[in-house]
């Protein structure tokens, strides 16, 4: 579970670590990912990883992430 | 709200298999709660039951097709998994308010045939890509943040599922009927990180049912000696999604707090920890019994897990919890489960418990915690002596 900044909560797997690098307090960021596909089609949603080294947090296309609980990376 | 309360005894539960279809113990639950009673089916002036998925049933209809009490008052109440207990505080208040001289209250759940492995999560308001976030992964997050901020570790959730499969291995009408040591929960199959296969409460069938009825009208039933008092019946919903509040922190349930201490005041509770006899907690995992235990007042926040591994909730410890074997091992048929601990807590006051009996209990607690902590009854009867 995320706590976004400016407020809200949601759901998300974490990706891009390794489970044991998931601990609540984890500052995280959203990134947009397929998260399934078939028959042609993709489906996409946002995960969320670790923040990255870089201070410029800011994206063109999502708000940045905050610190929060994160759930645990589900089984593909 | 004061005296004079109705009460309730003769509720019968059960943890079957059934074949597809109609639940099949329920009929023969009511008419063993009709029987312990002392009322016919007839008696009953309205029925309410529990029930959650809309696959075990529908409208008060299913409880009159049932029961066969064709024409009867029936409303099917659904409040996740605080159905049971909601539906045993619908009919006190009809038999408290002088509507009913007798109420049915009743619980049932027929999710085995459904070929779900855990249970069917429709409920949950699935999203089309992400899915819905299982009940394990929910709780799940729970455990974490407990271990993260008071150092509880899978052994202290596991001295949980210990205790209760320990004391169900002796309830003969437990789903689950076998003791387990730690190192198989430890080493049960992983659901949700930390929690496995054994932290979790069984998906089951089952029925149980209640009647209750006034005072001077109990007094010329066969259990005029001994029916117990209803002395609070409380629920509190905080909201139907409480993990998405940015305020909740996952150290426990406002819900379960708020209806607590409404509860006790309604008792007339002043010390829940030296008055609470035993309780039947909500453990549908083994973290959710340990927040139960703070929640309810029964001790500190952060002290549960040596509450139980200390051996002070154990059946013949300070506050008995889960002396039954508690969902853990009657697993946990949804609307059932709050009608099975009202069967529980008035036959462990009225010194006939199926199980373990727990000795000098003179309140009893009964407790459901609905869907993340959305919605939250308790309830508490006191023995015979406790009445006006």
């Amino acid at each position: 579970m995320i706590d976004l900044e400016g407020g809200g909560r949601i759901f998300l797997d974490v990706t891009d670590c390794q489970p044991d690098d998931v601990h609540p307090g984890l500052d995280v960021e959203l990134t947009f990912r397929r998260i399934h596909g078939g028959g042609g089609y993709n489906n996409y949603y946002w995960k969320c990883r670790p923040n990255s080294a870089s201070t410029d947090t800011a994206s063109t296309d999502t708000a940045s992430g905050g610190t929060g609980t994160p759930i645990e990376t589900r089984q593909a | 709200m004061t005296e004079p309360r109705s009460r309730a005894w003769a509720a019968r539960p059960s943890a079957s298999t059934g074949r597809p279809g109609r639940p099949t113990c329920w009929p023969t639950r009511a008419s063993e709660a009709f029987a312990d009673a002392g009322v016919e089916p007839s008696d009953v002036d309205a029925i309410w039951v529990g029930s959650l998925y809309p696959f075990t049933g529908l409208s008060g209809g299913m409880a009159v097709d049932a029961l066969k009490l064709f024409g009867k008052p029936a409303t099917h109440v659904e409040n996740f998994c605080a159905s049971g207990l909601d539906a045993f505080r619908n009919a006190c208040y009809a038999v408290a308010a002088g509507i009913c001289d007798v109420a049915l209250a009743c619980g049932v759940e027929k999710i085995l045939d459904q070929s779900a492995s855990g249970l069917p999560l429709d409920v949950l308001g699935a999203h089309p890509v992400m899915g819905s976030v299982s009940a394990p992964a929910v709780f799940a997050l729970a455990a974490t943040r407990a271990m993260d901020e008071w150092g509880w570790t899978r052994e202290d959730l596991a001295a949980v599922a210990v205790k209760n499969h320990d004391n169900g291995a002796d309830h003969p009408k437990a789903h689950f009927r076998r003791q387990v040591s730690v190192d198989q929960v430890l080493g049960s199959p992983c659901l949700a990180w930390p929690l496995g296969r054994l932290d979790a409460c069984g998906v089951s069938d089952g029925a149980a049912a209640a009647v209750i009825t006034r005072p001077d009208l109990a007094r010329d039933l066969p259990h005029k000696d001994d029916f117990p008092w209803v002395k609070a019946v409380q629920l509190s919903v905080h909201t139907g999604w409480p993990v998405y509040k940015s305020d909740f922190d996952y150290l426990g349930f406002p819900a379960t707090r708020q209806a607590a201490r409404q509860a006790y005041e309604e008792a007339g509770i002043t010390d829940p920890r030296s008055e609470i006899g035993l309780a039947e907690v909500h453990d549908c995992f083994t973290i959710t019994e340990l927040l139960n235990i703070g929640d309810l007042g029964l001790c500190d926040q952060p002290e549960a897990a040596a509450f139980v591994n200390d051996g002070r909730a154990n059946f013949d410890g300070e506050i008995p919890i889960n002396a039954s074997g508690g969902l853990k091992s009657f697993g946990h048929p949804i609307g059932a489960t709050g009608c099975r601990m009202i069967y529980e807590v008035t036959r462990q006051l009225q010194e006939r418990a199926d199980g373990r009996q727990v000795k000098d209990a003179s309140f009893g607690l009964a407790h459901n915690l609905g869907g993340q902590g959305s919605a939250v009854a308790v309830t508490i009867l006191g023995a015979n002596d406790t009445g006006p």
